[in-house]
């Protein structure tokens, strides 16, 4: 599987947007200015960002690229060395996971 | 020295890193302790927090300290969420140790011991170095042995008790049939049991709690340290036979009788 393509769904409300950009469409693809901005989730918490944005662009938006990080998109990891070139998709769910103290 | 999977350890203490009242009191105890292998869990990172670097001063000296991380699977309720949190703990800190750690019941944090089976399974089948916490069950320590763990962590008592070593006589039984390493985990209150541990002949002993929330954390990773060596050295010496009727130890006064 290619993890840099878009979704089918993906483009067809990107392009739909593109074309009808005064229409009420209720997708998550929304058009800010010029933009197009998709919604993901971090951690369940609901956010707006502009594609295309890598794993790795995302981190460092959130200053979360430090050490000791592991994240997951829709309950499946994706290690370190992937974060730069695997881009992300409109309602993807992002779970940010770090050590802390226990036994 | 101690071997565990692919990892040599001169130390046969284990620490955990949970319940220290601040950082730097932490890496101090656990330097101290002169440790090797430190447990720490997993959490999600709050993104309306300031980041918690609470591991941060102790990571720092992790080379110099021959620190070995033991990231556990606390808060996994099933096989699937500990395997789940194994491969994301490996994915964060880049070790393939694990502790499978699954309870339910937050009241005793009892594990369970069918998913633990289960869990241990998948996990050693992926090439982690699985090191269980269980029951002190001598079949069940069999069972994992069979799928492949890299030790069994029998607990003493309940985690954070300090009731000490409860379940005494079927650790006896798991450290005689064992053929990896036995670590007992959970309820070592004080130094003396720690030493009754490593006297029994237990591989090592993992203690946080009575470490952590002791008055002077330092002071009693030091006696924990003091006492592991000395269980351990006890146990290769070999403990004199006990019996109920005295063995005199000094000549009986027979002279006396002269008198």
């Amino acid at each position: 599987m290619k993890s840099i393509s878009l979704s089918a769904a993906t483009r067809l409300r990107r392009s739909f947007v593109k074309h009808h950009p005064d229409s009420l469409e209720s997708c998550q693809l929304k058009r800010t200015g010029t933009k197009l901005t998709m919604q993901i989730t971090v951690n369940n918490q609901p956010m707006a960002v502009e594609p295309p944005i890598s794993v790795e662009a995302l981190l460092q938006q959130l200053n979360h690229l430090e050490k000791g990080i592991a994240l997951a998109v829709n309950s499946k990891i994706i290690s370190r060395s992937r974060w730069e070139s695997y881009l992300l998709s409109d309602g993807d769910h992002i779970t940010l996971i770090k050590a802390t103290a226990g036994g | 020295m101690l071997e565990i999977a692919d990892k040599t350890f001169s130390s046969r203490l284990f620490t955990g890193t949970g319940k220290f009242s601040n950082s730097q009191l932490m890496t101090d105890a656990i330097i101290a302790s002169g440790s090797e292998l430190v447990t720490m869990a997993l959490k999600r990172v709050d993104l309306n927090e300031q980041q918690d670097n609470i591991l941060g001063p102790l990571l720092d000296r992790q080379l110099e300290h021959n620190l070995n991380l033991l990231p556990n699977t606390s808060g996994a309720r099933t096989a699937d969420e500990a395997v789940y949190a194994a491969q994301l703990a490996r994915e964060a800190l880049g070790t393939h140790f694990v502790k499978v750690e699954i309870h339910p019941d937050p009241k005793y944090l009892l594990p369970d011991p069918i998913e633990t089976l289960k869990a241990c399974e998948t996990l050693s089948a992926m090439g982690f170095a699985v090191m269980p916490y269980i029951h002190a069950d001598p079949v069940l320590c069999k069972r994992l042995e069979e799928v492949g763990v890299a030790a069994v962590m029998p607990l003493g008592s309940p985690i954070g008790s300090n009731l000490g070593l409860k379940t005494k006589e079927f650790i006896q039984i798991i450290i005689e049939q064992s053929s990896v390493p036995v670590v007992i985990d959970a309820g070592i209150g004080s130094p003396s049991d720690a030493a009754l541990a490593m006297e029994m002949g237990a591989d090592a002993v993992l203690v946080n709690s009575a470490i952590a929330v002791a008055r002077d954390p330092v002071q009693m990773a030091i006696a924990f340290k003091d006492a592991v060596i000395a269980g351990r050295r006890a146990y290769q010496a070999g403990l004199g036979g006990r019996s109920l009727q005295a063995q005199a130890s000094s000549p009986l006064t027979a002279f006396l009788d002269d008198l």
